[in-house]
Parts: C-alpha cells; sequence; structure tokens
C-alpha cells in the first residue's frame, strides 16, 4: 500500500503550550481518513502544517513519499484543501471565485469549472454573487475550489461545520462519492463521532495535541461488537462445552473465568442450560455491547468527542 | 505575475472601494473649486487661472488627502485576504508569499495612478465649467504628469501601511496610523521637518517651489527618507509573511 501522508513526530509549540506534540500520521492512498477530536484538540493546527501554513516546530511531513518542504510548490499542487469554513471574495459570483483559483493554478479547461461546480450540485448557481449563499452552499462551493484541478488528495478540515442535517448527508455524500468515484485519498478532520465513524476508513483520534490511536474501520467495528459475557465456575470446561455442543468459535476467554461470546447471542438461555445441565455454575451472565462513544471516552480519559 | 496582476483586479469587481475611492479622489478638487469660486464671488475683478487651481489640488492631495486615501486603499487590499478568509486558499494553491504582496503592490500602484488620472480630469472639468483662465496644452501636459508623479510619490509611502496590517491583521490599525501620520504632516508642514518627515516629503518633491530648503536639511535629505520609508517597511513586509504562520 502507497503512504500518501506520513508524518514524523510533528508537534507545534506556542509560547509554553504544545497545540500539536509528537503526532505521527500515516495515511495510506485511496483511503478516508477520519481525523477526530475535540475543538482545540490540535486537528486544525496539524491541517495546517501539512498544507504549510504553519511551520512545525519540530518533526517532519512526507506527502506522496517526498519530504513537504523541500518540495512543498509541487506537492501542493496535488492536494485539494478547504480549512474551517471556505474563504471567498464575497463580491464575485461563485464562477468567478473558481476562475481565480483556475487561473493561479494554470489550468486552462474553460469546462473543468463547471465541472467542479456540477459535482457539488451547484451548476445552477455559478453566476450567483458569493455573499448570497448560504453557508452549506458555500462548504460545497469550498469543495468544488479544492477539487477543480482533480487533486490526488483532498484535505478537509471540518468539512460539515456549521451545516443543517440535510447539508450534512449530502456533504458526505460527495465525499464518499470523490473517494469512491474518483479515487482521491481524503483526509478529513472532524469533532463528531458519528460523521467520521460513516464517512473514514481509518479514524485517527487526537486529544490534547497527541495522536491516541489510529484504527482501522474494520477493528473498530470488532470492537464495537454486541456480545454475551458470561462468568463460569470452569472456564476450560465452558469452551469445550462451547465449540463441541453448540458449535461456536467466536468468544474470547477474559480474566476471572468470564467468557465473551460474540455470534449466536439470541442462544443466551440455551448456553445458560448447556452449562448448568454439565454441572457448571453460572455466576454472571450480561448480553453487553462496546460503545463505540465509550471507547472513546477510555482512550481521551473520559472526555466525551461529541 | 501576470496572471496574479489580473487576478487581484479582478478581486475588486464590484468592490465598494472604487466608489469609496472615487469619492475620495473627488473630495479636493471640488473643496478647492469652491474655495477659489467663492473668492471670486467675494472679488470680482480677480482671476482664478488653471495653474492656481491643478497647484493647489495637487498639493491638498499630497499633503493630506492622498496618504488617508491610499492608506485605506491599501489596508483594504491586503486586509481583505485576512477578513474573507481567503489568504489560506491563496497560499495553498500554491501562491509564492513574495509574489502576492509584490502583485498587490503593483495594483495598489495601479489603482492611485487611476485615481491621480481622475483627480486631475476632474480639475479640469470642474476648471471649465468654472470658466477658470490661461488653459493651455503645455499647461495640460506638465500637470498631468506631476499628478502622476504625485501618485508615484504617495505610492512610496504605502509600505509602511502594507507592514501594519500584515502586523495587525485588521483594519483598525492601519486606518489609525494613516490618520495619525496625516495629522503629524499638517503640524510638520509648517515647520523645517517638512523636508524629512515621510509623509510630506512626497509634497516637496512633486511642488519643490512650495518649500525652501533650510540649514539643516535639503532634497536630499528628502529622498532618502521617502526611499527608506517605501524601502524598510517592504523588505520587513516580505521577511515577515514569509515567515509567519497563516492561522
Amino acid at each position: 500500500m502507497e503512504t500518501v501522508i506520513k508524518t514524523y513526530e510533528l508537534s507545534k509549540i506556542y509560547g509554553k503550550q504544545h497545540a500539536v506534540g509528537q503526532v505521527s500520521l500515516n495515511v495510506e492512498k485511496g483511503e478516508i481518513y477520519g481525523f477526530l477530536g475535540r475543538n482545540g484538540a490540535g486537528k486544525t493546527t496539524t491541517i495546517r502544517m501539512l498544507l504549510g501554513l504553519v511551520k512545525p516546530t519540530q518533526g517532519r511531513i512526507e506527502i506522496f513519499g517526498e519530504e513537504f518542504y523541500q518540495n512543498r510548490y509541487n506537492i501542493l499542487k496535488r492536494i485539494g484543501s478547504t480549512i474551517e469554513t471556505p474563504g471567498f471574495y464575497p463580491e464575485l459570483t461563485a464562477i468567478e471565485n473558481l476562475k481565480i483559483n483556475a487561473m493561479l493554478i494554470g489550468i486552462s479547461d474553460a469546462e473543468a469549472i463547471e465541472k467542479a461546480l456540477d459535482t457539488v450540485g451547484l451548476l445552477d448557481e455559478k453566476n450567483k454573487i458569493v455573499k448570497n449563499y448560504s453557508l452549506g452552499m458555500k462548504q460545497r462551493l469550498g469543495i468544488a475550489r479544492a477539487i477543480l484541478h482533480s487533486p490526488e488528495l483532498l484535505i478537509l478540515d471540518e468539512p460539515t461545520h456549521g451545516l443543517d442535517p440535510a447539508g450534512i448527508k449530502e456533504m458526505r455524500r460527495l465525499i464518499k462519492a470523490l473517494s469512491e468515484k474518483r479515487h482521491i485519498t481524503i483526509f478529513m478532520s472532524s469533532h463528531i463521532l458519528s460523521e467520521v465513524q460513516q464517512l473514514a476508513t481509518t479514524i485517527g483520534v487526537i486529544h490534547k495535541g497527541k495522536l491516541l490511536e489510529a484504527i482501522s474501520l474494520e477493528n473498530l467495528r470488532m470492537r464495537n461488537r454486541k456480545y454475551i459475557e458470561i462468568q463460569v465456575s470452569d472456564d476450560g470446561k465452558a469452551v469445550i462445552l462451547l465449540e463441541k455442543k453448540m458449535h461456536l468459535n467466536d468468544y474470547e476467554v477474559h480474566e476471572d473465568r468470564t467468557i465473551r461470546i460474540y455470534s449466536h447471542l439470541e442462544k443466551i438461555g440455551e448456553i445458560n442450560r448447556l452449562f448448568v445441565e454439565n454441572g457448571i455454575n453460572v455466576t454472571k451472565l450480561t448480553l453487553s455491547e462496546d460503545n463505540l462513544e465509550d471507547y472513546f471516552l477510555d482512550l481521551t480519559g473520559g472526555e466525551a468527542i461529541a | 505575475m501576470l496572471n496574479l496582476l489580473y487576478i487581484e483586479i479582478l478581486k475588486l469587481k464590484r468592490s465598494k472601494l472604487f466608489m469609496v475611492s472615487l469619492l475620495g479622489a473627488m473630495v479636493v478638487p471640488v473643496m478647492i473649486f469652491f474655495m477659489l469660486t467663492s473668492m471670486r464671488a467675494r472679488n470680482p475683478q480677480s482671476i482664478i487661472t488653471f495653474e492656481n487651481y491643478f497647484r493647489q489640488t495637487d498639493m491638498f492631495i499630497l499633503l493630506m488627502i492622498g496618504t488617508l486615501l491610499f492608506g485605506l486603499l491599501t489596508t483594504y487590499v491586503f486586509n481583505r485576504e485576512y477578513q474573507e478568509e481567503t489568504l489560506k486558499n491563496l497560499l495553498t494553491i500554491p501562491v509564492g508569499r513574495k509574489s502576492l504582496i509584490i502583485s498587490k503592490l503593483l495594483v495598489v500602484l495601479m489603482v492611485i495612478l487611476a485615481l491621480m488620472l481622475f483627480s486631475f480630469l476632474l480639475t479640469l472639468i470642474l476648471g471649465l465649467i468654472g470658466h477658470f483662465e490661461e488653459l493651455s496644452v503645455e499647461l495640460l501636459i506638465r500637470w498631468g504628469q506631476l499628478y502622476l508623479y504625485s501618485g508615484l510619490l504617495l505610492f512610496l509611502l504605502t509600505p509602511s501601511v502594507i507592514l501594519i496590517t500584515l502586523l495587525f491583521k485588521n483594519y483598525i490599525a492601519a486606518i489609525g496610523f494613516t490618520i495619525a501620520v496625516s495629522v503629524v504632516s499638517i503640524i510638520v508642514a509648517q515647520s523645517e521637518y517638512v523636508l524629512i518627515y515621510p509623509w510630506t516629503v512626497p509634497g516637496v518633491i512633486a511642488l519643490p517651489d512650495l518649500f525652501v530648503e533650510n540649514e539643516k536639511f535639503t532634497m536630499i535629505h528628502s529622498w532618502v527618507s521617502l526611499g527608506l520609508t517605501f524601502i524598510l517597511p517592504l523588505t520587513a513586509s516580505i521577511i515577515y509573511f514569509e515567515k509567519t504562520d497563516i492561522n
């Protein structure tokens, strides 16, 4: 797998405050990397460092396998980005605003602007002055501007910030489509757990400037499964019974003779009866679920994300 | 660079700054017109020459309105990228930071020259309406050139406003600064320091017959003062902007 973004102990210190501390990111080609953290966790500062707007106090950045600060201009040409609420020249129309970017990037294809506006569903509003755009429209226009030059990597900082539920849904659809249809690698930050969970293939959790964990969605789902938790007098005998009599293999044995069974949850009564009939005392039997929010709460030391 | 320059001009489209600048550039020709015509009304024997009208208008622009008006223009051109949060987009396209400053500086120069030309044409039209005398082609060419030259000299004062805009990232500090230096100009204009105070120096250089060299200062001092006021803040602006974080 090709690595698109790699950072080595990236840090930013303002005075005595460590805004970002030793963040080592690894973003693979084609994935949607959800950069999750509370407001003020260091997401935007990290993104600004990735885009060369803020200079790191220490650490290194490699993008597309190249050292960022030595090849900054060439690398940035392959990236599209929006940072927080995208800014536009309010007196200009959408098409005029994009024309500025197209000229600066050196896009000669006149259709590129219309194509980008069409992708985000703003083609009919192309001649509207941007100051009359709603926040949702501005966010979409920001995406149109970011994809104008067909970038290989999109860096989106809080792309659903300030949007209503319909706008969030539309933005989610758009990001997914860009990833699936155009195969763009997407690095997006958010403070909303459910949003990241619905979009990202990998989630990196940043808290108080530190990257606490980076985990694939697959692994995350594993952690989020429902299970039967059963405490027995003889866990060795119990697992033999589970395998031979119930044909269950999807279980884990934990401390204190506790077994977690992840499949056939509807057979909770049957399992209990099996153990009792075979002389195993059942001291605890519950149907549990690892809540994703609880998982992040544990990770952040009890502070909620959103 | 040409692209950047075109884009800077495009950004001014539909901008209120155009109207505000035109109104600002109208103030002095209209004010002097009424001043001269009311003097003539009190003394019907007196004549008003175009020479006098052009001179008075240019002097007031150089010593009062120019610094304020062009300071406001410069602040707007530079500060809008912070206010409208467009700077982060420009720098991640990417546009070179130095190129951005220079292209904006060139736009400021172009607009200043256009406004000076507008003031010159308005002065001419008002002079014709007021039946002012002694108009000639030679006079028109000479004063046309001098208005543009005055604009160029006033442009040399703009880097200090750029530096303040970049440092404080708001309109208030830069506008406060231009008001302060303009007020001081009026005070200094009556003193020997008129030859070295940067914001009166354009007037001294453009209209040298109005100011006399004194024991302390000569025209060389004036040029050095103006040159340093252009070069030092511009260099500081470029260095600061190249190094600063964009938050």
